[in-house]
């Protein structure tokens, strides 16, 4: 969706923001060198075993078990250390200190015409909503000199903190919501989130045909919250096999591409599209 | 002498009003009798964590009256009114143009507070 | 035994896998996706026992507190402030070290627990069907994913519904199975999260097998990442407007008829031989 709305309202400005699992960059591809920075979590704690005196200070205060021992040389597993720092203060040998850890990989391009920011999060890592947080920052600092009027967020899925990320800041929000009784709740916590947030929300259903029943309710949901729904998308083979050629469905003859057309009309009239600076983030979700 | 402070995307004359509290770059600080303008670099903004509750208990340590600012964590918001300082909503853009319109009157008390994004 | 069902992204199937493997097995269904817990939607438990997820959160007795900031200043969650003379806590940014107690110098912080969601089970027909559940307006579900895992009995077969994505949780979901099943949708998405998750999966030492999703006549890029990565595909699940309607009315399919349940049966066996060798 995301992809397909980047190429139809001609945006000049998108990035990524799902970065437990990234992929508009499948679809959508900015020539040109892509600048990659490594992005930093919390800094974890490190033995020193020179200078560790097998005190046992450390070991039995640490609540994440990520200090073990064996034959009197003790270690700190990183993926239990959360970076508390404890031990640190505790060891009278002065043998701990924090490194820094490398908690995903940024990456944007830009090929002069278009920017693409997006990001991965190293493997088992938390702290996404950091790692999003950056993502934002690294695309607003590549166009600060001169803003295009739309910038195209491709959201993270959920409702924890990497969703909030990817809302802070931005002047709609384009939930895509699926016909079943799994995907309207998701969608009620998504719309709690972000009517807290007073993030203006638009929303579409994607597969509408597969049980309307579930779009009726998607349909009464939104009506109940006041949100218009723009479009119910039917289901049609075209997308898996645009996706599958990295093609997008901005062009598609077929139905699917013919609602999503209707989308990025109807979100030009939202936002009502001028030289200014707008964003727009699609929640994918379900 | 009241202080008001201002978090600030880039730096020195270039320096606009950050959409974000707990990840500006920078407070400005204004000496409201002086005319003083001075930065200090944001202690949240190297938080993985707690940016706004980071950043807001700098801010009350740095003594301020007045902050504004365009949108605020609750967290945040819960640690400056504790100190006492009073919380106005920014306009985006220019420094200066904002305090100008904080000492003209202009700007509306911020009173809505977002859920805090722990992490973000 | 217990199997971790994991997919890079929402919406590959990777609950439908579950739910349906659990009923088709009369196994222990786990609903590991705290965040957005759609299990129950399928399998509905009549009586259901829910047990606390607790973590610690520090509390200042002010009358004690010497106001040395020692705490403040160690925090690195950023979990407590000094202001107007008090030390205010955010239980929501504490990952409960227990530091600031422990180094207090004046012995002013205890710690207390707080409750921030819950681990339940009940009987649904013959599947065991466990979750949590964050309350609301907790952002974090680490620890509940943690108390599920842990909670979890060692004997007969429990099939986990993990968390979506490669991050933290997903591989702590991994860690705690014996085997991985990943569930991949044919197209250059449901490939390139295969790849990602399948990393996820050696680097915490689990042998893992796919089960491809809404698969369609001819395309073999998920067969074929298989064989590169020498995963076996363990089952295929059609493309079928039926089972869509189906699954978005949260009917559990291989409750519907024998022919549905044989695809997940069929599924079964595959992984048990597989484990097996």
């Amino acid at each position: 969706m995301a992809a397909s709305l980047i190429e139809l309202l001609d945006a000049k400005a998108f990035a990524d923001c799902d970065v437990d699992a990234p992929n508009l960059h499948l679809v959508v591809s900015v020539d040109g060198p892509h600048q990659l920075r490594p992005h930093f979590g919390l800094p974890k704690s490190q033995i020193n075993p020179e200078l560790c005196r097998s005190c046992d200070r450390c070991l039995p205060e640490c609540r994440f078990e990520a200090i073990t021992v064996v034959e009197d040389v003790y270690t700190i597993d990183p993926f239990a250390c959360e970076g508390c720092g404890l031990c640190e203060e505790l060891c009278p040998a002065g043998a701990i200190s924090s490194v820094p850890t490398q908690t995903g990989t940024l990456a944007l391009a830009t090929d002069g015409r278009r920017v693409f920011s997006t990001a991965v999060l190293a493997m088992g890592q938390g702290n996404s909503g950091q790692l999003v947080w950056s993502v934002k920052k690294r695309l607003s600092e590549a166009i600060a000199e001169s803003p295009p009027p739309l910038a195209i967020i491709d959201g993270s899925p959920g409702i924890g903190c990497p969703v909030m990320s990817s809302l802070s800041g931005i002047d709609l929000l384009l939930v895509v919501a699926e016909p079943s009784v799994a995907g309207l709740s998701d969608l009620k916590r998504l719309l709690d989130v972000a009517i807290g947030m007073e993030v203006p929300v638009a929303a579409c259903v994607n597969k509408a045909d597969v049980n309307p029943e579930q779009t009726e309710a998607v349909q009464r949901l939104c009506d109940s919250w006041g949100i218009p729904l723009i479009a119910k998308i039917p289901f049609d083979p075209a997308v898996p096999a645009a996706i599958n050629a990295g093609r997008t469905l901005a062009e598609d003859p077929g139905p699917a591409g013919l609602a999503i057309r209707k989308i990025g009309a109807e979100i030009a009239q939202l936002l009502e599209l001028r030289p200014m600076e707008a964003s727009e983030s699609s929640g994918q979700h379900g | 002498m009241p202080l008001v402070v201002l978090p600030v995307a880039g730096s020195g004359s270039a320096s606009k009003v950050s959409d974000s509290f707990g990840r500006a770059e920078a407070f400005l600080v204004y000496d409201t009798e002086s005319g003083e303008r001075t930065e200090q670099p944001n202690q949240g903004l190297s938080s993985s964590g707690g940016a706004g509750i980071k950043a807001a208990q700098q801010v009350v340590d740095v003594g301020a009256n007045v902050l504004l600012a365009p949108q605020l964590g609750e967290n945040a918001a819960k640690i400056l009114r504790a100190g006492g300082i009073s919380l106005f909503k920014s306009r985006s853009g220019d420094t200066s143009d904002t305090i100008a319109a904080y000492l003209a009157g202009e700007l509306p008390p911020l009173t809505q507070t977002h859920p805090s994004q722990h992490g973000a | 035994m217990k199997i971790a069902v994991l997919s890079g992204k929402g919406g590959a199937g990777k609950t439908l896998v579950a739910v349906n493997l659990a009923a088709a097995a009369n196994a222990r269904y786990v609903d590991c996706d705290v965040e957005e817990p759609n299990g129950h939607l399928f399998l509905t438990p009549t009586e259901v026992a829910a047990e606390q997820v607790t973590v610690t959160v520090p509390v200042v007795e002010a009358a004690t507190c010497t106001g040395c900031r020692k705490c403040v200043d160690f925090c690195r969650f950023n979990a407590l402030a000094w202001v107007n003379d008090e030390v205010m806590v955010f239980e929501e940014a504490c990952k409960s070290c227990g530091g600031c107690a422990v180094l207090c110098p004046s012995g002013a912080i205890s710690e207390e627990l707080r409750v921030i969601g819950h681990v339940h089970q009940g009987m649904v027909n013959s599947v065991e069907a466990w979750g949590g559940a964050i309350r609301p307006g907790v952002v974090s579900g680490v620890p509940v994913v943690q108390q599920v895992l842990r909670s979890l009995p060692a004997n007969g077969l429990s099939v986990i519904d993990g968390p979506p994505g490669a991050s933290c949780l997903a591989l702590e979901t991994a860690r705690a199975a014996d085997y991985c099943l990943l569930v991949a949708e044919p197209t250059k998405f449901g490939v390139h999260n295969v790849r990602m998750i399948h990393q996820l999966t050696v680097a915490v030492d689990r042998r893992c097998g796919v089960v491809i999703n809404k698969a369609t006549d001819g395309d073999t890029s998920v067969e074929e990442l298989c064989a590169e990565l020498g995963l076996p595909v363990l089952g295929r699940i059609a493309y079928d407007p039926q089972i869509a309607l189906a699954n978005s009315q949260g009917l559990v399919l291989a409750w519907q008829d024998d022919a549905q349940r044989q695809v997940f049966v069929d599924i079964l066996d595959r992984l048990g031989a597989v484990v097996a060798q």
